[in-house]
């Protein structure tokens, strides 16, 4: 496996039960994301993106399929393991921000640092280092209620961040913004994509923000139907159908 | 670790503030149940201070003597030979003291018995009592003594010497009252008396004409210092020269019930010559040592001397108040433990609304890396923190609540209690109530570990996760063994008993929770609507969260079910008692001269006739020493004597293989034909007034009359005094099946009018006069010595006056329970409130006005409160049918009104509780919800 691949979903499959009945969200789909992609995930309601989103997040297990990420199995990995992988190699982003309520901007960044089994920062210290980066220095001390949408996404990206991780995934990150906050969102995640070498993963309905991606992922009925590589950063989009 | 944990202090402490009102509703569930805990113990620690301190003057001295005889049966088969020796020897000294006249009796009645029970010390036997302690102890030993002038029984039964005080200028009377006959000058030992105006016993009770009454018969009999009283028995009048507080001689809490609930008073110890059918004999003798620490020398040789006395030092009135104390610790820290544990129900409901209404932020915190025991661990503090808080909170409340029911336990112990803050109550309260928060808030913050991070991508799918059989039945076992710790370490005994107890709890709350979600479902499911809508939603949510409603209710249920059940026994045995009454009372009011004689009799009986207060009155006889001439029967027998009679039913019984009973004719009662006892006629016909001319006579049911050998028809022939009189059988009465009211034959009996001109050996007026005539009667018959009056629905009022008094603690205890339940249920409807604001703000948003919602809302609770009312009252009901069925109490006596109002209790109990928080949910403004929540 090449060292850039930050990601590899082989054959995944994905079977829901809603009520009596099944469903499948996800039908045999593979994929492969090296380190530094900029991807989005596009498709209509019930296509299956926020299931791909969770099970390439570690949120849940697929029906069938493997997933690596920096080329550790977590299909098959325990809870404890799945949550420590979450911790150190994935950073979530969400439309409704999910900021903790009761906590301020530098507590909340600094969660997930304080919780992880092997310390790489100090929490406060590499809270206050990435909100200061994304122009929060003077809120550290606010809470998620007293920010405002886009100040709120962007303590949510430094979240994502906190514990420099291999893959940030997005649902919808923009999606309560407005256009100007989201433009601002927007950057700072391509800076982060610049600064780090993340690779950042985003599921969009927006036209304006799945233009800015920089590969884009069509899923229909839970099968990736289209791809569209932008081949100014290099990269590759490889479907397995 | 520390960083972790001050995180979730901090996030907890955020998050406590942040959800204000629904953490002050969990945190009024916990302090509830914490401030009964904390109330009832305080309340226990004073009682105990109370009772254990100041014991000389408890004890009114430094020994106090009473003549004990023991055994009044005499020693039983299981007794031991050398108990018997024993027996017999001290049996062998009272009789010797008796006939040294150390020992005597109180009046003739008492000395005719010639019972050694009854013996009391006389002045010689008091003088020997002094003379041995100067002898052993010289200049060491006092001692003072109160002359008693009838049994505690007979005055509060009223029907004794001095029982009865009435005002001289009106006629109004006090009965059942206790006489304290002290030597004011020194009465008592250890402490002073004192009036209201500041005077001390031994300036007030000085002559023989004094009395000193008590607050409560001076408010009562309405008589102030100066006024002129007479008391029952006594040929003086008395002059009242203070009046002292009602808790003055007021020692211990069970003749203290009575002497505060009937009052008493003080006469000079030189007023014993005026009660003319008393003799002066002392029923305490109280000591006083110069050194008290000889106390329990004193008292060993004393023993030693008078094997009669019964001696209670100061060390055994601390060990006995001591063992009172401990009983009432025990049993009001069970009912505080239950009062938290009822309280923890609100903390079930807390945790799982808290964790549902966090799922996505759980979600969140496990996407960022938060494994599922420290999400648990999270909460877990959270609820810790509530416990530490709530019960802080709960402590200041139990002081506040100590104050407002200080009161019962003064009435029912009859003593002052001062408030005191003791240390262990509190430590208690902030303990229990901080474990049992943290171990009832676990459960639910085990499913908090359980949610699933997948929820962040679909927040309307937030379904808490069960915490898994396994986890669920670990923790349940972990509750169990922590609660039953709890209760060993603060109970003591065994913890095998604690576990069963717990256990059985547990098991208890699991069927009545069965019950509760059964009935909801029913009556969601069969209730009509009555095609409103607001009622059909009600029900639909009842049933929706039926579970949430039957775990709300237990608290409710519980403390309902204690309530009615002490509320209906109580209000039964009352009913009972006036059915009775209303059954037996020919007339209401007896009349006896048991020491005055015929001649005060005869006396009487010409006042009554002439009183203007009475409106009709009947003598009832009694014949004592009657002797059979001969019996022939209808087929022709003859019997010259009882025992042929006694012979004959015993052949008859033998032949039958069994024992056999036959009624004593040797006492006869006769009655007036307008006042005919009220036995039931098994046989015959009652005496009518055919039988005046024809001596008619009714016999007591009895194996001759079964056996046939006296039957209807039979002459007998009885010897009464001098006269011989031949009465024919005209009917078979059934023994009398209890002992209430004045016109009950245990005898057989015949008319008046039959036995006319032979003088009876008893006899018994009995009135019927309005209860608002009765000082006119008394003070119409005072004039005669030696009568008593005895006003039948006296015994009503004490019985009720009792139950009042004995059923107020309980009924405290329970309703505390009930404000514990208020509380709980209070605290639902916030958090169903909290979760439905959505909903409710559809609703508004549809076009509902807040005023529906509000019905809504209360309709639900009313429903739920109606349930848990048919079910705590319910089975209070079930459980007093089923005792009733086994004693035999009729089903009339049952309070079926107070169990209505009782449910209508816990129907206002609900509505109240949940309108202190529904107005506030329905005034939600639907456009804040709908775009926010």
């Amino acid at each position: 496996m090449s060292q850039d691949v930050v990601l590899r979903a082989q054959n995944l499959s994905k079977t829901l039960k809603v009520g009596e009945v099944k469903v499948e969200a996800l039908r045999n789909v593979s994929l492969t994301i090296e380190r530094g992609e900029f991807v989005g995930i596009v498709g209509p309601s019930g296509s299956g993106k926020s299931t791909l989103l969770g099970l390439i997040g570690g949120l849940d297990t697929p029906t069938t399929g493997t997933i690596e990420i920096d080329g550790v199995d977590i299909t098959r990995l325990s809870e404890r393991k799945l949550t420590r992988i979450r911790n150190e190699k994935i950073g979530f982003i969400f439309q409704a921000f999910n900021l903790i309520p009761t906590l301020t901007a530098l507590e909340n960044v600094a969660l997930p640092v304080q919780f992880a089994a092997k310390r790489q920062f100090n929490p406060h210290k590499r809270a206050k280092e990435l909100l200061d980066m994304f122009g929060l220095g003077d809120r550290i001390h606010h809470r998620p209620t007293q920010l405002s949408g886009g100040q709120q996404q962007r303590v949510a990206i430094a979240r994502a961040l906190a514990n420099n991780p291999a893959i940030i995934v997005g649902d919808e990150p923009t999606g309560n913004l407005d256009s100007e906050s989201s433009s601002v969102v927007m950057e700072a995640l391509r800076n982060v994509r610049d600064t780090f070498n993340t690779t950042v993963i985003l599921v969009t309905h927006d036209p304006g923000i799945a233009e800015q991606m920089e590969r884009l992922i069509t899923l229909v009925d839970g099968r990736i139907t289209d791809e569209d590589a932008r081949t100014a950063t290099g990269t590759h989009l490889r479907v397995q159908v | 670790m520390l960083e972790r944990l001050a995180f979730y202090f901090r996030h907890s402490t955020n998050d406590l503030r942040v959800n204000g009102q629904r953490t002050l509703f969990a945190l009024l569930c916990i302090a509830a149940g914490v401030a009964a805990i904390v109330s009832l113990q305080t309340l226990a620690v004073m009682i105990e201070n109370t009772l254990t301190g100041n014991l000389q003057q408890q004890n009114r001295g430094d020994l106090h003597l009473t003549y004990y005889y023991g055994n009044q049966f005499g020693p039983d088969d299981e007794t031991q030979q050398e108990d018997v020796a024993d027996v017999r020897q001290r049996d062998r000294q009272i009789d010797a003291a008796a006939r040294d006249g150390l020992l005597g009796y109180r009046n003739t009645r008492e000395a005719e018995s010639n019972d050694r029970w009854n013996y009391l010390f006389t002045p010689a036997g008091i003088q020997a009592i002094q003379s041995f302690l100067d002898e052993r102890f010289p200049g060491q030993a006092e001692l003072t003594y109160t002359w008693s002038l009838a049994g505690f029984g007979e005055q509060i039964f009223g029907n004794a010497p001095g029982a009865t005080m009435t005002r001289l200028d009106n006629g109004d009377s006090l009965a059942q009252l206790t006489v304290f006959m002290v030597d004011g000058a020194v009465y008592p030992y250890y402490n002073t008396i004192t009036t209201q105006d500041g005077k001390p016993l031994s300036e007030v009770l000085v002559e023989p004409t004094d009395v000193v009454i008590t607050e409560m018969v001076a408010e009562n009999l309405g008589v102030q210092v100066g006024d002129r009283v007479i008391i029952d028995g006594a040929t003086t009048e008395f002059v009242v020269r203070g009046i002292v507080p009602t808790a003055s001689e007021i020692r211990d809490p069970f003749t203290g019930v009575f002497l505060s609930l009937f009052g008493y008073y003080y006469l000079d110890i030189d007023a014993i010559d005026y009660f003319e059918s008393v003799n002066p004999v002392a029923d305490s003798i109280y000591i006083r040592l110069q050194d008290p620490s000889l106390n329990e020398q004193v008292a060993a040789a004393l023993t030693e001397e008078f094997s009669y006395l019964q001696i209670t030092t100061t060390e055994d009135l601390r060990e006995l108040n001591e063992e009172i104390a401990t009983n009432l610790d025990t049993l009001v820290t069970v009912m505080g433990l239950l009062s938290m544990l009822l309280g923890s129900i609100g903390i079930i409901n807390t945790m799982q609304v808290v964790v549902r209404r966090r799922t996505l932020e759980i979600a969140v915190l496990k996407t960022i890396g938060l494994q599922g025991n420290q999400v648990t661990m999270l909460f877990l503090v959270q609820a810790f923190m509530m416990g530490v808080i709530g019960s802080l909170f709960g402590v200041l409340l139990g002081w506040g609540t100590v104050f407002v029911i200080r009161g019962v336990a003064e009435n029912l112990l009859s003593q002052t209690l001062p408030f005191q803050i003791a240390a262990e109550p509190v430590l208690v309260g902030l303990v229990v109530g901080t474990v049992v928060t943290t171990v009832f808030g676990f459960l639910p913050t085990l499913s908090a570990g359980q949610v699933r991070p997948g929820i962040v991508l679909r927040p309307t799918e937030t379904i808490i996760p069960r915490a898994g059989c396994l986890a669920t039945l670990v923790s349940l076992i972990g509750t169990i063994f922590v609660l039953s710790v709890i209760a060993r370490i603060i109970l003591g005994g065994k913890f095998v008993i604690a576990l069963v107890a717990v256990i059985g709890a547990f098991i208890g709350a699991g069927v009545v929770f069965v019950l509760l979600w059964v009935m909801i479902w029913l009556v969601g499911r069969l209730l009509p609507s009555f095609g409103l809508v607001d009622l059909k939603l009600s029900k639909r949510q009842m049933l929706s969260e039926r579970s949430r409603g039957a775990i709300t209710l237990l608290a409710l249920v519980v403390a309902v079910f204690s309530l009615s059940t002490i509320t209906l026994f109580a209000d039964s045995f009352t009913n009972l008692l006036n059915s009775l009454l209303e059954d037996e009372q020919a007339y209401p009011v007896i009349v006896q001269a048991p020491f005055g004689g015929t001649a005060a009799l005869n006396r009487s009986l010409e006042i009554i006739q002439q009183s203007e207060v009475v409106e009709k009155y009947s003598v009832s006889n009694t014949y004592e020493n009657v002797s059979l001439v001969s019996i022939e029967t209808t087929t022709g027998e003859q019997y010259q004597s009882i025992n042929a009679v006694i012979s004959r039913v015993r052949q008859i019984a033998q032949a039958n293989n069994s024992s056999f009973v036959v009624s004593d004719i040797s006492q006869l009662n006769s009655f007036n034909l307008n006042a005919l006892p009220t036995n039931e006629i098994l046989e015959g016909r009652g005496l009518n007034e055919t039988d005046i001319a024809t001596p008619g006579l009714v016999l007591m049911e009895s194996d001759a009359t079964r056996y046939d050998v006296i039957g209807l028809g039979d002459q007998i022939t009885l010897k009464i005094k001098d006269q011989t009189i031949t009465f024919t059988v005209v009917g078979i009465a059934a023994l009398p099946q209890d002992t209430i009211g004045t016109n009950i034959a245990f005898n057989s009996f015949t008319l008046n009018d039959v036995v006319a001109g032979i003088p009876p050996d008893d006899a018994i007026i009995a009135v019927d006069v309005d209860a608002t005539d009765m000082g006119t009667l008394r003070r119409e018959l005072s004039v005669i010595p030696g009568v008593f009056i005895f006003d039948l629905r006296m015994i009503t009022n004490l019985v009720e006056t009792l139950l009042a008094q004995f059923r107020a603690f309980p009924t405290m205890v329970a309703l505390l329970g009930l404000v514990v339940g208020g509380v709980v249920i209070a605290n639902s409807v916030a958090l169903a409130t909290l979760e439905r604001r959505k909903q409710i703000a559809v609703m508004k948003s549809v076009g509902l006005q807040r005023e529906r919602v509000l019905i809504m809302l209360l309709l639900e609770y009313g429903l739920l409160g109606l349930i848990g009312g048919l079910l705590g009252v319910g089975s209070g009901l079930v459980t007093l049918v089923v005792i009733s069925a086994n004693i035999d109490l009729p089903l009339e006596v049952i309070p079926f009104g107070a169990a209505f109002l009782l449910m209508a209790l816990c129907v206002a109990v609900a509505l109240i509780a949940a309108s202190t928080t529904a107005w506030g949910a329905a005034s939600e403004k639907p456009l804040n919800v709908l775009r926010y929540e």
